[in-house]
Protein backbone atom coordinates (compact mmCIF):
# COMPACT_ATOMS: atom_id res chain seq x y z
CA UNK A 1 0.00 0.00 0.00
CA UNK A 2 1.60 3.16 -1.12
CA UNK A 3 -1.07 5.47 0.23
CA UNK A 4 -3.21 5.25 3.33
CA UNK A 5 -6.63 5.37 1.74
CA UNK A 6 -7.59 8.42 -0.25
CA UNK A 7 -5.39 10.63 1.85
CA UNK A 8 -1.82 10.53 0.67
CA UNK A 9 -0.10 11.13 3.97
CA UNK A 10 -0.52 14.89 3.78
CA UNK A 11 -2.26 17.03 6.36
CA UNK A 12 -5.96 16.36 6.81
CA UNK A 13 -8.60 19.03 7.07
CA UNK A 14 -10.69 18.61 10.23
CA UNK A 15 -13.90 18.13 8.24
CA UNK A 16 -12.33 15.10 6.58
CA UNK A 17 -11.71 13.19 9.79
CA UNK A 18 -14.74 11.02 9.19
CA UNK A 19 -13.49 10.15 5.71
CA UNK A 20 -10.06 9.43 7.12
CA UNK A 21 -11.57 7.14 9.76
CA UNK A 22 -13.35 5.24 7.02
CA UNK A 23 -10.14 4.91 5.03
CA UNK A 24 -8.34 3.67 8.12
CA UNK A 25 -11.13 1.19 8.79
CA UNK A 26 -10.67 -0.13 5.26
CA UNK A 27 -6.92 -0.34 5.87
CA UNK A 28 -7.37 -2.26 9.11
CA UNK A 29 -9.72 -4.63 7.36
CA UNK A 30 -7.21 -5.17 4.57
CA UNK A 31 -4.58 -6.04 7.17
CA UNK A 32 -7.00 -8.40 8.91
CA UNK A 33 -7.49 -10.24 5.62
CA UNK A 34 -3.72 -10.48 5.18
CA UNK A 35 -3.27 -11.90 8.68
CA UNK A 36 -6.01 -14.44 8.04
CA UNK A 37 -4.44 -15.48 4.73
CA UNK A 38 -1.06 -15.82 6.43
CA UNK A 39 -2.58 -17.93 9.22
CA UNK A 40 -3.91 -20.36 6.61
CA UNK A 41 -0.59 -20.41 4.79
CA UNK A 42 1.21 -21.15 8.05
CA UNK A 43 -1.09 -24.11 8.68
CA UNK A 44 -0.68 -25.24 5.05
CA UNK A 45 3.08 -25.11 5.35
CA UNK A 46 2.96 -27.29 8.46
CA UNK A 47 0.48 -29.79 6.99
CA UNK A 48 2.44 -30.10 3.73
CA UNK A 49 5.13 -32.13 5.53
CA UNK A 50 2.61 -34.72 6.75
CA UNK A 51 0.11 -34.68 3.89
CA UNK A 52 1.34 -32.85 0.77
CA UNK A 53 -1.95 -32.58 -1.15
CA UNK A 54 -4.12 -31.13 1.63
CA UNK A 55 -1.15 -28.96 2.61
CA UNK A 56 -0.95 -27.41 -0.84
CA UNK A 57 -4.75 -26.99 -0.86
CA UNK A 58 -4.62 -25.05 2.42
CA UNK A 59 -1.72 -22.95 1.10
CA UNK A 60 -3.77 -22.09 -1.99
CA UNK A 61 -6.75 -21.25 0.22
CA UNK A 62 -4.52 -18.89 2.21
CA UNK A 63 -3.30 -17.18 -0.94
CA UNK A 64 -6.90 -16.89 -2.17
CA UNK A 65 -7.97 -15.26 1.10
CA UNK A 66 -5.10 -12.82 0.86
CA UNK A 67 -6.15 -11.89 -2.69
CA UNK A 68 -9.86 -11.70 -1.78
CA UNK A 69 -9.01 -9.15 0.87
CA UNK A 70 -7.24 -6.92 -1.62
CA UNK A 71 -9.91 -7.22 -4.29
CA UNK A 72 -12.29 -4.41 -3.46
CA UNK A 73 -11.54 -3.09 -0.03
CA UNK A 74 -10.67 0.23 -1.69
CA UNK A 75 -13.99 0.49 -3.47
CA UNK A 76 -15.74 -0.54 -0.25
CA UNK A 77 -14.83 2.85 1.18
CA UNK A 78 -17.11 4.47 -1.34
CA UNK A 79 -19.87 1.91 -1.32
CA UNK A 80 -19.70 -1.15 0.89
CA UNK A 81 -21.26 -3.96 -1.10
CA UNK A 82 -22.57 -6.39 1.42
CA UNK A 83 -23.79 -9.25 -0.74
CA UNK A 84 -20.53 -10.17 -2.49
CA UNK A 85 -18.71 -9.84 0.81
CA UNK A 86 -21.21 -12.21 2.42
CA UNK A 87 -20.54 -14.85 -0.25
CA UNK A 88 -16.82 -14.44 0.27
CA UNK A 89 -17.03 -14.75 4.04
CA UNK A 90 -19.26 -17.80 3.68
CA UNK A 91 -16.58 -19.48 1.54
CA UNK A 92 -13.96 -18.76 4.19
CA UNK A 93 -16.22 -20.02 6.97
CA UNK A 94 -17.05 -23.30 5.22
CA UNK A 95 -13.47 -23.64 3.99
CA UNK A 96 -12.28 -23.46 7.58
CA UNK A 97 -14.82 -26.08 8.64
CA UNK A 98 -13.47 -28.29 5.84
CA UNK A 99 -9.89 -27.73 7.00
CA UNK A 100 -10.98 -28.64 10.54
CA UNK A 101 -12.58 -31.84 9.21
CA UNK A 102 -9.36 -32.70 7.41
CA UNK A 103 -7.32 -31.99 10.54
CA UNK A 104 -9.72 -34.15 12.56
CA UNK A 105 -9.18 -37.10 10.22
CA UNK A 106 -5.40 -36.63 10.33
CA UNK A 107 -5.41 -36.36 14.13
CA UNK A 108 -7.57 -39.47 14.40
CA UNK A 109 -5.78 -41.78 11.97
CA UNK A 110 -2.21 -40.60 11.45
CA UNK A 111 -0.10 -41.98 14.28
CA UNK A 112 1.58 -39.21 16.22
CA UNK A 113 5.19 -39.02 17.30
CA UNK A 114 6.24 -41.85 19.60
CA UNK A 115 8.88 -41.89 22.26
CA UNK A 116 12.36 -42.58 20.86
CA UNK B 1 -24.02 6.33 11.94
CA UNK B 2 -25.72 6.83 15.29
CA UNK B 3 -27.36 3.69 16.50
CA UNK B 4 -30.61 4.21 18.37
CA UNK B 5 -29.95 4.01 22.07
CA UNK B 6 -33.13 5.56 23.46
CA UNK B 7 -36.23 3.72 24.64
CA UNK B 8 -38.04 1.41 22.23
CA UNK B 9 -40.65 3.12 20.09
CA UNK B 10 -44.16 2.41 21.33
CA UNK B 11 -46.65 0.09 19.66
CA UNK B 12 -48.28 2.81 17.63
CA UNK B 13 -44.96 3.35 15.84
CA UNK B 14 -44.69 -0.34 15.06
CA UNK B 15 -48.26 -0.39 13.76
CA UNK B 16 -47.48 2.45 11.40
CA UNK B 17 -44.23 0.83 10.27
CA UNK B 18 -44.39 -2.93 10.89
CA UNK B 19 -41.02 -3.77 9.35
CA UNK B 20 -37.88 -2.11 10.67
CA UNK B 21 -36.54 0.20 7.99
CA UNK B 22 -33.38 -1.03 6.34
CA UNK B 23 -30.54 1.32 5.68
CA UNK B 24 -27.05 0.83 4.35
CA UNK B 25 -24.95 0.62 7.51
CA UNK B 26 -21.99 2.92 8.02
CA UNK B 27 -19.05 1.46 6.10
CA UNK B 28 -16.97 1.51 9.28
CA UNK B 29 -19.44 -0.78 11.05
CA UNK B 30 -19.44 -3.15 8.10
CA UNK B 31 -15.64 -3.19 8.18
CA UNK B 32 -15.54 -3.74 11.94
CA UNK B 33 -18.00 -6.62 11.68
CA UNK B 34 -15.88 -8.18 8.95
CA UNK B 35 -12.69 -7.85 10.99
CA UNK B 36 -14.40 -9.50 13.93
CA UNK B 37 -15.37 -12.42 11.72
CA UNK B 38 -11.82 -12.73 10.40
CA UNK B 39 -10.44 -12.63 13.94
CA UNK B 40 -12.72 -15.55 14.87
CA UNK B 41 -11.52 -17.44 11.79
CA UNK B 42 -7.90 -16.94 12.88
CA UNK B 43 -8.84 -18.15 16.34
CA UNK B 44 -10.38 -21.24 14.73
CA UNK B 45 -7.20 -21.84 12.71
CA UNK B 46 -5.09 -21.46 15.86
CA UNK B 47 -7.23 -24.10 17.63
CA UNK B 48 -6.90 -26.47 14.66
CA UNK B 49 -3.13 -25.98 14.60
CA UNK B 50 -2.96 -26.60 18.36
CA UNK B 51 -5.04 -29.76 18.04
CA UNK B 52 -2.85 -31.08 15.22
CA UNK B 53 0.35 -30.25 17.08
CA UNK B 54 -0.86 -31.97 20.24
CA UNK B 55 -1.89 -35.18 18.49
CA UNK B 56 1.07 -35.35 16.10
CA UNK B 57 4.09 -33.72 17.74
CA UNK B 58 3.67 -33.97 21.51
CA UNK B 59 5.42 -36.91 23.23
CA UNK B 60 2.68 -39.38 24.21
CA UNK B 61 1.19 -39.49 27.69
CA UNK B 62 1.62 -42.58 29.85
CA UNK B 63 -1.56 -44.09 28.37
CA UNK B 64 -2.84 -44.45 24.81
CA UNK B 65 -5.24 -41.90 23.34
CA UNK B 66 -4.36 -39.17 25.81
CA UNK B 67 -3.18 -36.74 23.14
CA UNK B 68 -6.32 -37.31 21.10
CA UNK B 69 -8.56 -36.66 24.10
CA UNK B 70 -7.02 -33.18 24.33
CA UNK B 71 -6.37 -32.51 20.62
CA UNK B 72 -9.56 -33.67 18.90
CA UNK B 73 -11.91 -31.41 20.91
CA UNK B 74 -9.67 -28.44 20.03
CA UNK B 75 -10.06 -29.20 16.32
CA UNK B 76 -13.82 -29.68 16.72
CA UNK B 77 -13.98 -26.38 18.58
CA UNK B 78 -12.20 -24.74 15.64
CA UNK B 79 -14.89 -26.08 13.30
CA UNK B 80 -17.64 -24.77 15.57
CA UNK B 81 -16.06 -21.30 15.74
CA UNK B 82 -15.63 -21.15 11.95
CA UNK B 83 -19.28 -22.01 11.43
CA UNK B 84 -20.88 -19.97 14.20
CA UNK B 85 -18.78 -16.87 13.53
CA UNK B 86 -20.27 -16.58 10.04
CA UNK B 87 -23.81 -16.84 11.40
CA UNK B 88 -22.83 -14.20 13.91
CA UNK B 89 -21.53 -11.96 11.13
CA UNK B 90 -24.84 -12.31 9.30
CA UNK B 91 -26.83 -11.53 12.43
CA UNK B 92 -24.68 -8.49 13.20
CA UNK B 93 -24.99 -7.21 9.66
CA UNK B 94 -28.76 -7.61 9.80
CA UNK B 95 -28.87 -5.75 13.10
CA UNK B 96 -26.78 -2.94 11.62
CA UNK B 97 -29.07 -2.68 8.60
CA UNK B 98 -32.24 -2.51 10.64
CA UNK B 99 -30.90 -0.40 13.49
CA UNK B 100 -31.50 -3.14 16.06
CA UNK B 101 -29.19 -3.77 19.01
CA UNK B 102 -26.36 -6.16 18.16
CA UNK B 103 -27.20 -9.75 19.16
CA UNK B 104 -25.30 -11.25 22.06
CA UNK B 105 -22.57 -13.62 21.04
CA UNK B 106 -22.21 -16.98 22.73
CA UNK B 107 -18.82 -17.60 21.14
CA UNK B 108 -16.61 -16.07 23.86
CA UNK B 109 -18.32 -18.17 26.54
CA UNK B 110 -18.12 -21.36 24.49
CA UNK B 111 -14.44 -20.74 23.84
CA UNK B 112 -13.58 -19.86 27.45
CA UNK B 113 -15.42 -22.83 28.97
CA UNK B 114 -14.03 -25.33 26.44
CA UNK B 115 -10.44 -24.14 26.80
CA UNK B 116 -10.64 -24.09 30.60
CA UNK B 117 -12.02 -27.63 30.58
CA UNK B 118 -9.33 -28.90 28.22
CA UNK B 119 -6.64 -27.17 30.26
CA UNK B 120 -7.81 -28.99 33.39
CA UNK B 121 -7.84 -32.30 31.51
CA UNK B 122 -4.36 -31.60 30.14
CA UNK B 123 -3.03 -30.79 33.63
CA UNK B 124 -4.42 -34.07 34.98
CA UNK B 125 -2.85 -35.99 32.09
CA UNK B 126 0.51 -34.34 32.63
CA UNK B 127 0.43 -35.07 36.38
CA UNK B 128 -0.61 -38.70 35.85
CA UNK B 129 2.11 -39.19 33.24
CA UNK B 130 4.83 -37.52 35.28
CA UNK B 131 7.81 -39.77 35.85
CA UNK B 132 9.41 -39.33 39.24
CA UNK B 133 13.01 -38.18 39.04
CA UNK B 134 15.96 -40.50 39.76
Amino acid sequence: MSQPGRHGGGSVEPEEFEDLDEALAAERTLLAWSRTGLAFMGLGGAVIRVAPVPGVAILVLGAAIWLLGRMDTRRMEVSPRERPRAARLRVISYGTVLVAGLAFVVALFVPGRTLP
Amino acid sequence: MDRPTGPEPDRADYAADPLPAEAEPDARFTFANERTFLAWIRTAIALIVAGLAITQLLPPFAFTGGRRVVGLPLIALGAVLAFVSFRQWEANQHALRTGQPLPRSLLPRILAVAIALLAVIAIVFVLVSHEPGP
